[in-house]
Formats: structure tokens, C-alpha cells, sequence
């Protein structure tokens, strides 16, 4: 078993667990943006940075994001300080000068107390945080539609190779591999990647697309390509996804039960 | 041609020494990226020509100078970078040691005639001393030469990259046939860590630990491979040391990652070159070639046990491929961001596997110290940084150029004996060093020895070894903003305080540039910069501020002017300086003709006077007048 220490107190932890993981299993808060715990760690935010140390390191001592950190026997580790709080203060500070208007940035800025930013607002501000959880996201479901484009200030969310964004009109830029799953969208904290879905279909990157309807009650299911896409990969037939989650369950129950109840009569 | 064995090789080192040293005479035109710019490739092809015409025994190429009854003769080559790029295109001849510069391809005749055919001197085409005016005639009669210890420079400049004769003819390749015929890859290793060698590329890591800490990475996970990386990503604005040495001696970098490679035990290389060094690119591509066919690469390197293949990756434009994780993503083909290094890249690297990766300088000296020993490298320089350095001296001083000093030489024996002082007479103000996250230092740590551990104490740090010298004209805030403005182009934006902070740092220091903001702006300044020190994902966010901090640090005093006084004292920033003409003015009218804007008035011999209102602060006016008479206040 082994144990370091947490905020003063021995805790235990399982080898391959991150900082952040053992604090939330022993109830310790961390602040956190760019994490979620089904897709790989970014460390982007820096929200959740705190400082470790050990016995022998003299007092030497540095900050870390804990979303990454792997823990480690006999690692001495602070989530709160003086200097902690300065500095995620200043992070929600400069994402708060980042996105003035956005009501997520707002409501972030008044839990570290700050009722604006202190720093120069963007010029043409949108609502993107660029905490990456679309693009991770997009990578996991396996279709890689969408990529960090650009760098430093001018970074932005786009699909690879689209023109620059004084080149095109304003809004996403068309992503070609997109399956307007709606994956992105759901997980964006502040509402920045927005669609339609009408009774045409559903738009989403710049792209219309078709949607399907459950073979059996017609509510909406997905589109095609995410139908396609997920048949692909998951090696299932394309049959059955074509029926939505309420009905396969009830379709599943109906078998089973003419199967089990049929066998009982006979 | 194919080298089947080790005693193959030392047969044809031996043999080529020998036509070597009978040489009578070496021509060395410099063919590096300044020289070739300057016009050099002409000026090599008008002394073939000039040569071809005359009765001289001129070869090109080093075996054919064996082609003949005894040895002897004249040797023309295009070699790498002399280092003193200021006043090229260079020609060296040796031994003679004539150091002619500026050479424009219509001097070829002369230079033939009179120099190679009847031993004169022409005085015209040496450099005068920027003091006395008297003529020198070469190395060593030049500060900038006398002053330096070459030795990862000793044979930029002395051979022709493209030439494995030329290479193995001055002790290329002896280390590998050494390791490979008498030492184990452990002993290779031992030497590497005992020379006290550290990391060339900015970080100053032990060479020797890191090496040690993938062998053992590797040794944990027998089923994964290890790979050296060669980091040729030279980005520094002004630092061209890498690019001077993968393109005068580009076999020394492959050598040193062979023998890394034997000492680890790993069988694949990868060299990333950014992509604005072509000329490295094609010498390292063609070196690669040349190697391959001659048994020096591949499989079983030399007929031995040992097999090592290198490819040539080029970085597609972005100063953060520079840095380690960053690089190994972009070799992968993914986007160039760092990540946390939290498991070090020595333990998975690329492809998720241990990796060595050294910068150009670091490999180039590994020959250098299996061939010499480690107790003989580790004498060079200081204890706990032994060895030379490379330096780019660039910026006010008289002698621009790539030298290379021992660790420990001092800032003012490199900027005033060997860059010979400021132009024109000017004062030091400042020297950076560090490349674009280093700091500035005053005037006060001129006495400061160059090492790793010094500069980083001093608020500066060695980096890759850029140094830029800047005169009392120089503006410090004006110098922070430059380098913070180039970091946020180039932070790779992954992260909020670097990519966040750089932009409001920029915003922040151009207000102080017009002489807005009061002392609270600096706290704000200094806050957003421990933020970005301490929070930032990778080196190049947490380095970010060194330029503000240390300028504030030294030169706070000059912020204050600009906040308070609404003044830059050294006449640089455009919202607050005037341009005034002073009584000296004679009335040439130099000043009204050169103005763009059409801002000066004035007759012939009349006082001339600048419209304020219409005057765009462009100096125009200042440069061209004879008299002094235009003051910037």
C-alpha cells in the first residue's frame, strides 16, 4: 500500500493515480476546469495547481497541476496556501479578461472574488475558454474532427487546415470530418460551440446534416455519419443503432421474455 | 566508398592525415548562411576559375591531391562558418594565417596572383582594427580570435562539411573506432558522465545523467526501444551556434549521436532541424548520404555488432518545437505542445519510449571528449560547468560574430576583447543572454564568469547562448516588450498563464511605453509574472518574464521614468520623445531632404526646425546629419 501526505494527513493511494484522484477520493477540493475524468489530462487550466515537496528536498519545493501529478510514496502535498489562492486567483483573472461577458467566466470570477477582471478585456471576445475539452472529447469518440489551430493568443478551435478567421465568415469554420454527433457541444462549459438542430436536420461546425429517427417510436437519433461512425467502430451491425436506447431496452425485454416465458408454457 | 572494418578505417584516417598535413596551402572560403547571403559561393567560384587559369597546383578536393607524385599542392574549399560573420564573405589561408574580408568575386585575380602565387599580403582586404585603423593580418593579430578556445568550433571554418576526407583527415571518426574496437558502450557512458558534461541546449543538465536515467528506463521496459534526438531547432531571435555548427561540421553531430547511440544501445536517431535552416538541412541530409555509403551508418556500422540509423526531421516553424516534449510530438506528427514533463521524457519520450534528447552542441562534443578523455574536458572551463561554450555576439558591439570561449570567461572579456566594445564609441548598457526568456544584465555584472549556474543566480541564464549587447541608446522597457511580444507569437498557447499572461504583460509594458500607468501598474506587472513563473505548463511560460523581471530588476529606475516623468531616457519610445535641431545646425538641408513625412523646414544655411505635429519619430533625420545637430529628448 501506499501513502503520502495530503494537506498534513498520511493518505493512501493506488499506484497510476493522479494527485487530483487521490484528493477527491479523500474529500479534499481541488479546483478544476479543463479536467473530466473520462478523457486524458490536459493541464491547461492550471486552476488545479498545487504544491508538493519532500522530506529531503530542503525546503525546496514547486507547483504542479494535480490533474497530472502522479502521486508518489512520501510526496508532501499543500492543495491550499497563500500563494496557491494568488495564483488561481490570477488564472481566473486572466481567463475572466479573456471572456468578460460569458456568464461561466463571470460566475468563476465571483467564486474567487472578483466581480471583474482587473486586466484588459479582449478586444473582440467570443466564449471560448480554450480548455480543450471539445477537442479531447472529438479525439475519444474517434472521428478527430476538430484540433487546437494556431498558437499563443491567436490559438483557436477549428478544424485542421481551415482558412484563418479573418479569411472566412464568422462562426465555425466548416469541419469536414465532423459527424455532428454534438459530442463538443455538450461538453463545453461556457455554450462557445453552438448548433441547430430544425426540421431540416441539425448544423453544427458549418455542416447540415440528416437526422435519423428511431426505427421503431421516430424520435430523433443521431445523424447518419454518427450512426456509420459508431457501427464502424464499434464492429456492431449498423441495424443496431438504428432504434434508440428506450427502444432496443424494450425491444431486448420482449425477447427475452417471450423466450423465457415461452419456454415456461411449453 | 565502403569502410568494411575498423582497421579499414584507421588505415584511410592514416592515410588522409598524411595528404593532410603535406598540404602547402589551404583556402578556406567561408560558406556560411552570412557568407554564402554575402555573395561567398562567387567568390569561390571566381578563385576556381582564377586558380584553373594559372600554373598553381590547386586541388578542390583532398584525394586529389594524392593524384600526384608527392604531396603538396593548394587546397580551395568552401568550408563552414569562420565566426566572424560581421565582415563577410571571409577567405582564410593557412597557414600563412591571411584573414582577407569583404572579398567580392573581382578579387579572385589578385588574391591568386599575388597571395597564392607570390606570397604578398594585399592590405587592402584585411580587417583594420576598429581602434587604431592599422590593418591585421589574421587570426592572430585579431582580438576576436586571439581571446577564443575553439573546440566544438575547431573545425568550422578549417574543412569543407561536405568532405568525409577532410573530416576524417583531422581525427573525425577516431572516438567511434575507439569505442567500437576497444571500450564497452558502459565505458563510453562513464567517460560522457565523468567529463562533467551538461546540456548545451539552455537547461544545463548533466549530459551523463540523463543518459544513465534512459539506460535505466530501458532496462525496466526490455521490451521498448530508446531513441537519441538531436534538438536542431535553433530559435532564439540573434543565436545562430547550432546552425553554424550542422553546417561546418555536420559530421561531428552524426559521430556524437553514433557513439551516443552505442553507448545506450539504441538504433534509431532522429536530427530536427527547423525548417529556416536549409542549409543545414541539406549539408546534414548530404552528410547522412555520404555516411551510409561509407558503412558508417546503418547496419552493422564499420563490420561490428552495431547498427544505428538517423533521420532528418524538419520543424515546421514554431520556436516552442524547440522544446523538448513539444519536439518529440511534432517528430510523432501530432501538434507541437509541450506536456507536463512530470514523467521525464528519459523514461517516455517518443513514442512513449525512453529517449536522449541533446541539443547540437552537446552531441557535436561528445567525440571530443571519448577522443581526448574526460579529465581532459573536464579542465577546460570551471568545475561545475566544464568545457567551452558557443555564443552568438550579437547586437552593439564592434565584432559580431560566433565564438567560442571556456565556461567561465568573463561578460567583459567577451564583449570588449573579443567583440572589441561598443560601436562608435558608445556605453554598455546591457547584454541578454539567454535568447528570448533570458534576462538583461548591467553594466555592474560585466565581471560575472559565463556559466550555467552563474547567470541563473543573476537573473539570467545561459539558454543556448545568444548574447545580445545593447548601448546607452537602447530602451529597457522597449527590450522587455520586444521579447515578451516574440514569446506571445510563439507561446504554443496551450496553457493560461503563458498564453493569457503574455498577452496582458504586452498590453501592460506598451502602456508604460507612452507613459501611461502609475506604480501599481508594475505590482500588477510583477504579480501576473509570478503567476506565469510558477503556474505555467512548460519552460518556455515559466521563463517568459525573465525579461521583465530582470529589467525591473536592474533598470526599474527607467520604468519609473517612463510612468512618472512621461520620458524614455534613451530616446526610444515614440509617444514620449520630441526630435529638436540644436544651434549645430549648418543648414545643409541633409535632414528636410531625408524626412518622409516632409516635417523640417529651412533654407540653405538657415537653422532647420522639425513641425512636431507632422513628426513621426522615424530618426531619419538624426541619421543623416553630419553635425550632431538633431536631438531626441
Amino acid at each position: 500500500m501506499h501513502s503520502m501526505q495530503l494537506n498534513g494527513r498520511l493518505v493512501n493511494f493506488e499506484a497510476g493515480q493522479t494527485l487530483l484522484e487521490v484528493a477527491r477520493a479523500n474529500e479534499v477540493p481541488i479546483p478544476t476546469l479543463c479536467h473530466h475524468p473520462g478523457l486524458e489530462s490536459h493541464g491547461g487550466c492550471r486552476l488545479c495547481v498545487v504544491e508538493v515537496t519532500r522530506a529531503e528536498w530542503d525546503g525546496w519545493w514547486r507547483m504542479v497541476s494535480a490533474c497530472e501529478f502522479p502521486a508518489a510514496d512520501d510526496l508532501i502535498v499543500a492543495t491550499e496556501s497563500e500563494r496557491l489562492s494568488r495564483t488561481r486567483r490570477n488564472v481566473v483573472d486572466l481567463l475572466l479578461a479573456r471572456c468578460p461577458e460569458t456568464p461561466f467566466t463571470v460566475a468563476l470570477g465571483r467564486d474567487f472574488g472578483l466581480a471583474k477582471s482587473s486586466l484588459a478585456p479582449r478586444a473582440e471576445p467570443d466564449d471560448c475558454i480554450l480548455c480543450g475539452l471539445c477537442v479531447r472529447v472529438c479525439a475519444a469518440v474517434g472521428a478527430h474532427a476538430i484540433a487546437g489551430a494556431d498558437r499563443g493568443v491567436h490559438k483557436q478551435v477549428g478544424p485542421p487546415y481551415a482558412p484563418p478567421s479573418f479569411e472566412r465568415p464568422p462562426g465555425l469554420a466548416p469541419a469536414g470530418d465532423c459527424i455532428g454527433c454534438l459530442c463538443c457541444a455538450e461538453i463545453c462549459p461556457t455554450g462557445h460551440i453552438r448548433y441547430e438542430n430544425n426540421a431540416q436536420g441539425r448544423e453544427i461546425w458549418g455542416r447540415s446534416f440528416r437526422v435519423v429517427e428511431c426505427a421503431s417510436c421516430g424520435a430523433p437519433l443521431g445523424t447518419p455519419e454518427q450512426l456509420d461512425h459508431f457501427a464502424a467502430r464499434s464492429g456492431l451491425s449498423r441495424d443496431y443503432f438504428e432504434r434508440c436506447d428506450a427502444c432496443s431496452k424494450l425491444d431486448t425485454a420482449r425477447a427475452f421474455d417471450q423466450q423465457v416465458m415461452g419456454e415456461g408454457t411449453s | 566508398m565502403l569502410i568494411e572494418s575498423v582497421a579499414a578505417l584507421r588505415a584511410r584516417q592514416a592515410e588522409l592525415s598524411e595528404l593532410w598535413a603535406g598540404l602547402e596551402r589551404r583556402v578556406l572560403v567561408c560558406a556560411g548562411t552570412g557568407c554564402v547571403a554575402g555573395g561567398a559561393l562567387e567568390v569561390h567560384a571566381a578563385l576556381t576559375q582564377a586558380t584553373e587559369e594559372s600554373a598553381l597546383d590547386v586541388s578542390l578536393e583532398l584525394s586529389s591531391c594524392a593524384d600526384r607524385d608527392g604531396p603538396g599542392g593548394t587546397l580551395l574549399v568552401e568550408s563552414g562558418c569562420h565566426g566572424f560573420c560581421e565582415l563577410g564573405p571571409l577567405v582564410h589561408i593557412l597557414p600563412d594565417d591571411i584573414l582577407y574580408t569583404r572579398v567580392r568575386p573581382k578579387d579572385a585575380a589578385a588574391i591568386v596572383e599575388k597571395t597564392l602565387g607570390a606570397g604578398e599580403v594585399i592590405d587592402r582586404l584585411l580587417y583594420k582594427d576598429p581602434v587604431s585603423k592599422e590593418p591585421r593580418q589574421g587570426h592572430g593579430e585579431m582580438g576576436f580570435y586571439a581571446h577564443q578556445k575553439r573546440v566544438v568550433l575547431a573545425r568550422c571554418g578549417e574543412v569543407s562539411p561536405a568532405s568525409l576526407d577532410s573530416y576524417l583527415a583531422t581525427g573525425g571518426f577516431c572516438a567511434l573506432a575507439t569505442a567500437l574496437d576497444t571500450l564497452t558502450p558502459e565505458e563510453v557512458l562513464r567517460e560522457v558522465e565523468q567529463s562533467g558534461l551538461r546540456g548545451r541546449g539552455g537547461g544545463g543538465f548533466s549530459t551523463g545523467r540523463k543518459w544513465r536515467s534512459a539506460l535505466r528506463a530501458r532496462e525496466a521496459r526490455p521490451d521498448s526501444r530508446l531513441h537519441v534526438i538531436c534538438n536542431g531547432d535553433e530559435g532564439d531571435p540573434g543565436a545562430f551556434m547550432d546552425r553554424s555548427i550542422m553546417e561546418g561540421d555536420p559530421f561531428a553531430v552524426l559521430e556524437g549521436m553514433a557513439l551516443g547511440a552505442f553507448a545506450l544501445g539504441s538504433t534509431r536517431g532522429y536530427i530536427y532541424v527547423r525548417h529556416e535552416y536549409p542549409l543545414a538541412v541539406r549539408r546534414l541530409e548530404r552528410a547522412i548520404a555520404v555516411l551510409r555509403d561509407a558503412g558508417l551508418l546503418g547496419e552493422r556500422i564499420l563490420g561490428c555488432d552495431f547498427s544505428f540509423d538517423l533521420e532528418l526531421t524538419r520543424g515546421g516553424g514554431a520556436f516552442v518545437c524547440g522544446e523538448s516534449s513539444a519536439l518529440m510530438r511534432s517528430i510523432e506528427g501530432k501538434p507541437g505542445e509541450p506536456r507536463a514533463k512530470y514523467t521525464h521524457s528519459t523514461d517516455r519520450g517518443l513514442f512513449d519510449e525512453p529517449t536522449v534528447l541533446n541539443n547540437v552542441e552537446t552531441w557535436a562534443l561528445v567525440p571530443y571528449i571519448v577522443d581526448h578523455g574526460a579529465a581532459h574536458f573536464a579542465a577546460i572551463g570551471t568545475e561545475r560547468s566544464p568545457g567551452t561554450k558557443a555564443f552568438s555576439l550579437v547586437g552593439k558591439v564592434n565584432n559580431t560574430g560566433l565564438v567560442e570561449v571556456p565556461m567561465g570567461t568573463t561578460l567583459r572579456r567577451i564583449i570588449f576583447e573579443i567583440g572589441g566594445g561598443i560601436q562608435k564609441g558608445r556605453a554598455f548598457k546591457a547584454v541578454q543572454t539567454g535568447g528570448p526568456s533570458g534576462g538583461c544584465l548591467p553594466a555592474e555584472k560585466l565581471d560575472l564568469p559565463v556559466d550555467f549556474d552563474t547567470l541563473t543566480a543573476a537573473g539570467s541564464m545561459m539558454g543556448s547562448g545568444g548574447m545580445i549587447v545593447m548601448d546607452e541608446r537602447t530602451c529597457m522597457v522597449d527590450v522587455a516588450k520586444y521579447f515578451i511580444d516574440f514569446l506571445m507569437g510563439e507561446s504554443c498557447g496551450k496553457c493560461v498563464p503563458c498564453r493569457e499572461g503574455l498577452g496582458q504583460l504586452s498590453s501592460l509594458l506598451a502602456q508604460v511605453t507612452r507613459g501611461e500607468g502609475s506604480e501599481s501598474l508594475l505590482s500588477k506587472v510583477e504579480s501576473l509574472a509570478e503567476t506565469m513563473e510558477l503556474a505555467s505548463l512548460c519552460a518556455l511560460g515559466r521563463s517568459a518574464p525573465n525579461p521583465v523581471l530582470s529589467t525591473l530588476a536592474y533598470f526599474r529606475d527607467e520604468y519609473l521614468q517612463h510612468i512618472e516623468k512621461q520620458r524614455c531616457p534613451a530616446g526610444v519610445c515614440k509617444a514620449l520623445v520630441t526630435y529638436r535641431i540644436t544651434e549645430a545646425c549648418t543648414g545643409c538641408e541633409a535632414c528636410r531632404k531625408a524626412c518622409p513625412v516632409g516635417a523640417i523646414t529651412g533654407e540653405k544655411k538657415v537653422l532647420h526646425v522639425i513641425d512636431d505635429a507632422l513628426c513621426t519619430r522615424c530618426g531619419a533625420c538624426e541619421a543623416v546629419c553630419a553635425f550632431d545637430a538633431v536631438l531626441v529628448e
